[in-house]
């Protein structure tokens, strides 16, 4: 019997590296043809793995299949060169070699990366393509995963891959200052992949956490690589070391809640947060503090008992605001307000948030007056958040909390 | 939305020798109020406060030391807010640390460039 989680596994994973490699030889110009070959590759292995079971290797298995493929690929159009059209494609010769080491894995997957955020594509165009090529996601995934149908994944993955196709030939290789002007986005797709794992409520648990793992896998990866030992490579790690170290917890605490308050302590991940540490030291080496130096601070003063730790993370949470705006940092400062200095001015600049249709506002709110003993007004907007509330558990989850304010009255 | 800067007017008090405590605490203050503004999503550059030193250089090509020589107040910094109109961006002065220090703020709209020709 073949075991399906283990081989899902191994797909998964070898398919990002095959595809890397492959589009080395082939060019990103033609990404479809190196899915073509990995699809095959996989297809031969069912059907003989199916018969004979995992082999010992499945990974060397899966490449030396690879490599196979690709050759008779060349091979046919040499043929075809040769009777045909002598005089094209000669530098093909110059691929006749190819061995799938780990070595040439690393800087494919690596030089990957850079390629898929490419400029021209938009943030959402750049999330799908990388599920697709670098974390081996299939459409329906993706599509689970991002909140969104398959027939609108698959045009934003052919648009991704016309794009590309456009720019880089076989021999084109990215420049350093590519690598330097789209790190950026590189790490914000990376943080945008845990961010969907993360705080999305509506994705099932299991993509969830592939997501969060698979964005950690990509961020430790670039920040092993010699040229990203840079600080905010790092601190981006470090956070997603902090909010990782929480995902129990938070999965099995009653509304999923993202209050750490809530949580059960006993069940954070020591080991991560001791890894999101060091991570965090390194990243401090440089003078320049990234949004994810920031994020990242408040995530750790979050692991800490101490009581003075809320008004460090309300400097952090105003420092970030400096830096980037949205809904949810401000939200989060609000909260950080009411700890660190009085329930009272934290309703005063909450109500100042242009975000009365916002559910999460509401909820704030209501916790807000909570702080401030006001049950009068914590009910009040209990229930604009009970009438802005579309799933059943968190209906459930307000319609708790309603119940127990209107005790206190 | 349009772009306003606030510009802040202080008297200096060349005598003062403020401890690391009270800088810290007087940072604080400012941050806690320029957070309260980017939490409304009105922040458009956190600015720079400026040094007390500084020269200044006129027109006949004389330089003068210190910003304080002729004025009795200063600029201490500035930054830039977005707002619907002036009136919105004056109410979001409430609570700048200058005003409970005695100093001003000054609000001005930042005009378009890029509609000018050549802008």
């Amino acid at each position: 019997m073949v075991d399906n989680q283990k081989l899902s596994e191994i797909f998964k994973t070898e398919y990002s590296n095959l595809i890397a490699v492959l589009s080395n030889y082939y060019g990103v110009n033609d990404l479809q043809l190196a899915e073509d070959i990995v699809s095959e590759t996989f297809v031969r292995a069912m059907r003989s793995w199916s018969h004979k079971g995992i082999p010992q290797y499945p990974r060397a298995w899966l490449r030396k299949v690879a490599q196979n493929l690709y050759f008779e690929g060349i091979r046919r159009q040499k043929t075809f060169d040769d009777r045909i059209s002598k005089n094209l494609y000669k530098d093909h010769e110059a691929f006749d070699t190819i061995e799938i080491t780990e070595k040439l894995i690393e800087d494919s997957q690596l030089r990957m990366i850079f390629v898929l955020c490419d400029p021209r594509l938009n943030r959402e165009s750049q999330l799908c393509i990388t599920l697709r090529i670098l974390c081996g996601f299939s459409t329906e995934e993706i599509s689970r995963a991002l909140i969104s149908n398959k027939e609108s994944i698959n045009k934003k993955l052919y648009r991704a891959k016309k794009v590309l196709k456009s720019q880089l030939s076989l021999q084109d290789e990215l420049t350093k200052e590519d690598y330097h002007e789209r790190l950026d986005n590189v790490l914000r797709v990376i943080y945008l992949l845990f961010n969907e794992g993360y705080y999305s409520s509506t994705i099932e648990e299991e993509i969830r956490h592939d997501l969060c793992w698979e964005a950690m896998r990509l961020g430790v990866f670039l920040s092993n690589q010699q040229h990203f030992q840079v600080a905010h490579v790092q601190a981006l790690v470090a956070l997603m070391c902090f909010h990782a170290s929480r995902f129990k917890a938070r999965l099995s605490s009653e509304s999923g809640s993202l209050l750490y308050d809530e949580q059960d302590k006993s069940l954070w991940d020591q080991a991560l947060i001791k890894k999101g540490l060091e991570y965090l030291n390194y990243a401090s080496g440089d003078e320049q503090v990234s949004k994810y130096h920031v994020e990242a601070t408040i995530a750790f003063w979050h692991t800490q008992e101490d009581e003075g730790k809320w008004e460090q993370i309300l400097m952090l949470y105003n420092k970030l605001l400096t830096i980037e705006y949205s809904p949810i940092i401000a939200m989060n400062r609000s909260y950080a307000l009411a700890k660190a200095q009085s329930p009272k001015l934290a309703i005063e600049a909450t109500l100042k948030l242009d975000l009365a249709g916002n559910i999460h506002y509401c909820c704030l709110m209501a916790e807000l007056y909570k702080m401030a003993d006001d049950s009068h007004q914590e009910v009040l907007y209990l229930n604009k958040a009970l009438k802005l509330a579309k799933k059943e558990s968190q209906k459930a989850l307000i319609q708790r909390k309603l119940e127990k304010a209107l005790l206190g009255i | 939305m349009k772009d306003f800067m606030m510009i802040f007017h202080s008297e200096p008090n060349p005598n003062m020798e403020p401890t690391p405590a009270e800088i810290e605490a007087e940072i604080k203050e400012w941050m806690d109020w320029i957070g309260g503004i980017g939490a409304q999503g009105k922040l458009k550059n956190p600015g720079e406060a400026l040094g007390f030193e500084g020269k200044t250089v006129h027109s006949d090509g004389s330089i003068t030391d210190g910003p304080y020589a002729e004025v009795k107040e200063i600029v201490g910094g500035f930054m830039i807010v977005s707002a619907g109109n002036l009136d919105e961006a004056v109410s979001l002065s409430d609570g700048c640390p200058a005003l409970s220090n005695g100093g001003k703020v000054e609000v001005r709209e930042i005009m378009p460039t890029e509609d000018l020709p050549n802008g």
